[in-house]
């Protein structure tokens, strides 16, 4: 499904740091959590993950470090720190608000796809 | 392979090559991949190894899942999206990167189809309409895409060379046609104003003809809220200081004179800056901006003398010397100094890795010096004795060394890669700025000393005042290096970003500081 542009900046932010909540990661396996948490309904450009990165890094809501894959090339994995979490909370509150008061009123749509909310990334601990 | 051709632009072909041995052809397209990546700004080794590492990941998956070699990196390399579109992003979260990668030159274009580039001042992202059909545009075109279409080059350059123009004969003309001008009176005040009021009024007339970021015109020059903070900035003081009495021997009239520049350069930052101008991580670009600008005004400076030098001697030898050539001398040497100001302005835009060059040779070179220089300084002081009694003039020189080394942590920072952890480097900076915490607590004390002793004075208290800002200045960067020297293992981008952050806070604060000593304290002092 193709999604506004500023809908998904607003809300790439929480739905890296909350993958990143459950654990450390590099790029490529967050966007198949991603991909899949959407049910590969969210199209993201792949490579505009990395500056998000570089910036959460510079807020210094996530860490990095550099790693190896098994076929011994250098990975970047990437952590989420204190200050990440804390502002993690923050768009949980403010998203499950927005996600609230939209159940609340708008229509309820047979084009949506059923597991709508619940399944989605809106809902951070379930990424 | 001939349909992914068909499919895409001929740019493919080159990427794919014949088809042969699964593993080593994918690491010959990625190596391709990789090169053509590389020539963008604003991407480092560090993300193109990210990168490349997504995509081989990614294509091996897809081959896992069924899907051919040609196949799964096409798709893999259209999921990361376009080149143009990734590189733009990753300039725009690193927007450092460009002051020491993009080559700006204008290149001879051979009528690429890629749309000219954004060269404004303040704004190093390429935002020009890029559209290309495929994932893997044509790769002859990348040459061009950092370069902006000739039209424009000599466009900015000859506009810079009419401010210049104007701007040195606002300067000139005064001494040349006011009768009677009191020219020790009006020079040391009114010089920077005109200078930096044609370098503000280049930066936004750039800003204003540059449409191609589809911004706002106003939004563009800053906002009202910039273009107001700067019109105010240089009105109120061009009119308070030629109402103050002028009396050159006078110690207010010498403090305006060494103050008014510096808040009026701060105040400049503004127009260079733009609709970034509220972005506190933005002032470091004008931070690079004005190092630069100073070396190439050295460099045109110097062949400007000895063309001056040169020209005398040849006019000496065939006898044309005298007065009338002293009077076109006269003329032309203050017209083109003041002009150099704004076409260096033009310089620094077009070229920019002066100061990312010379940054860490000067640092490594007079940052040890330094220390050296500010230890001698502590101990002579612990065998003499009091500081209070010491010299006016030994006060007077270390305030400057202490300024020196607030630029040189300043212009440090403004090169350091924020990815880099804690080195040698930065230990170096760390014991120079405490060093000059130590000397700046110590004049503080022979300056409270002086106070106590013989009464304020307003070049006492601008001292002070000065002391006190460059202490709290010095206190918070010896911390946040402290903070990226001990986290050795931990990526230090984060603690950096403050770093940065607060080098960029104490620019207004200093500016401001120097703007209440060049205009509050001549009243307040009774224009003593």
């Amino acid at each position: 499904m193709k999604v506004p542009k500023e809908l998904m900046a607003a809300s790439a932010t929480p739905i890296v740091l909350g993958v990143l909540s459950g654990g450390e990661d590099y790029g490529y396996s967050l966007m198949r959590r991603v991909t899949e948490a959407s049910g590969a309904q969210l199209e993201w450009k792949e490579g505009m993950l990395y500056p998000l990165l570089h910036r959460l890094e510079q807020q210094g809501l996530v860490a990095s470090r550099w790693g190896a894959s098994p076929g011994g090339r250098r990975r970047k994995y990437y952590a989420i720190t204190a200050a990440g979490r804390g502002e993690l909370e923050t768009h949980v509150t403010q998203w499950r608000l927005v996600v609230q008061t939209l159940d609340a009123l708008l229509p309820a749509s047979p084009a949506l796809p059923a597991r709508w909310p619940e399944g989605s990334a809106l809902t951070a601990g379930g990424i | 392979m001939t349909d992914s051709s068909s499919l895409h632009s001929s740019g493919t072909d080159a990427l794919n090559g014949p088809a042969g041995p699964a593993t080593a052809d994918l690491d010959g397209s990625l190596a391709q991949w990789r090169e053509l990546m590389a020539s963008r700004p604003g991407i480092s080794a560090d993300d193109l190894d990210e990168l490349t590492d997504h995509l081989h990941t990614e294509t091996l998956d897809l081959m896992a899942a069924g899907l051919s070699r040609d196949e799964a990196f096409l798709i893999a390399v259209r999921r990361i999206g376009s080149r143009d579109d990734v590189s733009d992003e990753f300039a725009r979260a690193h927007p450092d990167r460009l002051w020491r990668q993009l080559l700006l030159g204008s290149q001879p274009d051979s009528g690429s189809p890629v749309g000219r580039a954004a060269v404004r001042p303040g704004r190093h992202v390429r935002t020009g309409p890029l559209d290309h059909p495929g994932p893997l545009d044509h790769p002859g075109a990348l040459d061009h895409a950092g370069a902006p279409g000739d039209g424009e080059v000599h466009r900015d350059l000859i506009l810079a060379l009419v401010l210049g123009c104007c701007a040195g004969l606002a300067v000139r003309l005064p001494y040349g046609l006011i009768r009677g001008l009191d020219v020790e009176g009006f020079y040391p005040r009114n010089v920077a104003l005109i200078v930096l009021a044609a370098l503000g009024c280049y930066f936004l007339i750039c800003h204003w003809r540059n449409r191609s970021d589809g911004a706002d015109r106003i939004d563009r020059i800053g906002g009202l809220s910039g273009v107001i903070t700067l019109a105010v900035g240089f009105a109120v003081p061009a009119v308070l200081v030629n109402l103050y009495p002028a009396d050159p021997s006078s110690q207010t009239f010498a403090l305006t004179a060494i103050h008014l520049p510096i808040a009026l350069a701060v105040a400049v930052g503004i127009a260079y800056l733009g609709d970034r101008w509220r972005s506190l991580e933005a002032w470091m670009d004008w931070v690079r901006f004005l190092g630069e600008a100073v070396l190439y005004y050295i460099l045109v400076a110097l062949g400007g003398a000895v063309l001056t030098v040169i020209s005398t001697a040849i006019f000496k030898a065939i006898d044309i010397s005298g007065p009338a050539f002293g009077r076109i001398l006269g003329w032309v040497l203050p017209v083109c100094a003041v002009g150099a100001v704004i076409v260096c302005g033009w310089l620094v835009e077009r070229k920019k890795s002066v100061i990312e060059n010379m940054a860490p040779v000067l640092t490594a070179v007079f940052t040890p010096l330094m220390t050296v220089a500010l230890v001698a300084f502590l101990i002579a002081l612990a065998v003499t004795g009091n500081p209070v009694d010491s010299d006016r003039n030994v006060l007077i020189i270390f305030d400057a060394v202490l300024i020196a080394v607030a630029a040189i942590a300043l212009f440090t920072v403004s090169a350091r890669s924020p990815e880099r952890p804690g080195g040698a480097l930065d230990w170096m900076q760390l014991v120079l700025i405490v060093v000059a915490l130590v000397v700046d607590l110590v004049m503080l004390w022979a300056m409270a000393g002086r106070l106590a002793q013989w009464g304020p004075s307003a070049n006492k208290i601008a001292g002070l005042g000065a002391n006190v800002l460059l202490l709290g200045h010095l206190a918070g960067s010896a911390w946040w290096y402290l903070r990226i020297c001990l986290a050795r293992r931990a990526s230090p981008v984060a603690t950096s970003t403050r770093l940065v952050r607060w080098q960029c806070a104490a620019l207004p604060v200093f500016g401001g500081w120097a703007l209440v000593v060049a205009l509050v304290f001549p009243p307040l002092f009774g224009w003593s």
